[in-house]
């Protein structure tokens, strides 16, 4: 039992995840169906009251089947709750750090290709998300979900609220995922030592600005598209969305 | 072009490009938590300017700014005439928020611009940032 009262309507099963917003809890609603309760820290509340509206607009403008839908706000003396779309799968913090799995080469491009896919959309709503990482990031094995929009904005020119500041949060991501299952050298910079093509390390140099950053995501995506495809397997294309 | 006071939160913060590497140099669980959490990555400052100026030595020439705490401050706030009022509560929903933050009920006046995604003032029959006609 998490709380003395469930939240209304809800029961929670189990804690997923936390941060200094609060804690994130599985939960399922009189129906069966599950969701995630997104529970806001009171004193952050009181710290940064209009931070959750910021979610709260955002996520109601977004529709795309990887980023989860705001299906409700419950605020009850248990606390105050986001209830989200529930979307299966393990952070890649987890697939990298617990299971220490190892991403081929068409899984990273998978991943990479579909997270372009949500930037594309996102920053076509004029969403930037601001807070991508590998916890932020969901696999089944099949498709991701990226969440935590908790510190995403409205991009804002005058305020420096630019698409491109996305970029060098998926380079990382990426980097993540080719660090997999390196074994060798770890003194060197990681675009002296990783096994990359020189358009792979070019494109990665880019998105994380140790070289002249991207100008916008299609260029950005259609970097990564060209130099990380993988020429060898029988790589599914339906996997990948350009 | 470089630009002096980019380490300003307002600007948006940068994740360090060898962050990934750096947790396999590191090693230990303990590295496992200092690489990927964000307030950690606000404390680190000084390592996100070596990763995105590698030859410029940490703490040189950079002006003493004082530490921005929490989130950006340059957030559009909410005000009334962007604002729509809950048929339940009477609370103000900020624009384009499809639930009243304070009780819950849902929203059936959001809209957002069809064309730059942004939320539309209630009562708007123009997006404010583009000028497209609402539909």
């Amino acid at each position: 039992m998490w709380f003395r009262h469930d939240p209304a309507g809800y029961h929670i099963l189990s804690r997923l995840g936390g941060g200094r917003y609060g804690v994130c809890y599985l939960a399922e609603n009189t129906e069966g169906q599950q969701f995630v309760l997104k529970r806001f820290r009171p004193r952050q509340q009181k710290k940064y009251p209009d931070d959750h509206r910021h979610e709260a607009v955002i996520l109601s403008g977004l529709s795309h089947p990887a980023v989860p839908a705001l299906c409700g706000i419950i605020n009850s003396p248990s606390g105050y709750f986001f209830v989200l779309e529930y979307k299966k799968g393990k952070t890649l913090k987890h697939w990298l750090f617990r299971d220490h799995k190892v991403f081929s080469d068409s899984e990273i491009f998978r991943i990479g290709s579909q997270l372009f896919d949500i930037l594309i959309y996102i920053h076509s709503r004029s969403v930037v998300h601001r807070d991508i990482s590998i916890a932020n990031i969901t696999d089944d094995g099949e498709h991701i979900s990226l969440l935590d929009f908790g510190l995403a904005r409205y991009t804002d020119r005058d305020g420096g609220i630019l698409p491109s500041l996305d970029f060098p949060y998926v380079g990382n991501v990426l980097l993540y995922l080719l660090c997999s299952g390196y074994k060798g050298d770890r003194k060197k910079p990681w675009h002296e030592v990783l096994p990359l093509t020189s358009a792979q390390k070019h494109c990665l140099l880019h998105m994380v600005e140790l070289e002249e950053p991207f100008h916008d995501t299609k260029e950005a995506a259609e970097a990564f598209h060209s130099s990380f495809f993988p020429h060898e397997g029988n790589f599914p294309k339906e996997h990948f969305l350009f | 072009m470089f630009n002096f006071f980019s380490h300003s939160s307002s600007s948006g913060r940068k994740p360090n490009p060898n962050q990934a590497v750096d947790f396999f140099q590191n090693g230990g669980l303990f590295g496992v938590f200092r690489g990927s959490s964000s307030s950690d990555r606000r404390r680190r400052k000084g390592q996100y300017q070596r990763g995105y100026h590698p030859n410029i030595p940490p703490q040189v020439g950079y002006p003493n700014v004082p530490p921005q705490q929490g989130y950006p401050q340059n957030m559009q706030q909410p005000n009334s005439a962007s604002s729509a009022v809950c048929p339940k509560c009477g609370a103000s929903v900020p624009a384009g928020s499809k639930f009243c933050l304070s009780c819950g009920a849902p929203i059936n006046t959001a809209a957002f611009c069809q064309n730059c995604g942004k939320p539309l003032p209630p009562n708007a029959k123009f997006c404010p940032e583009c000028g497209t006609p609402r539909r």
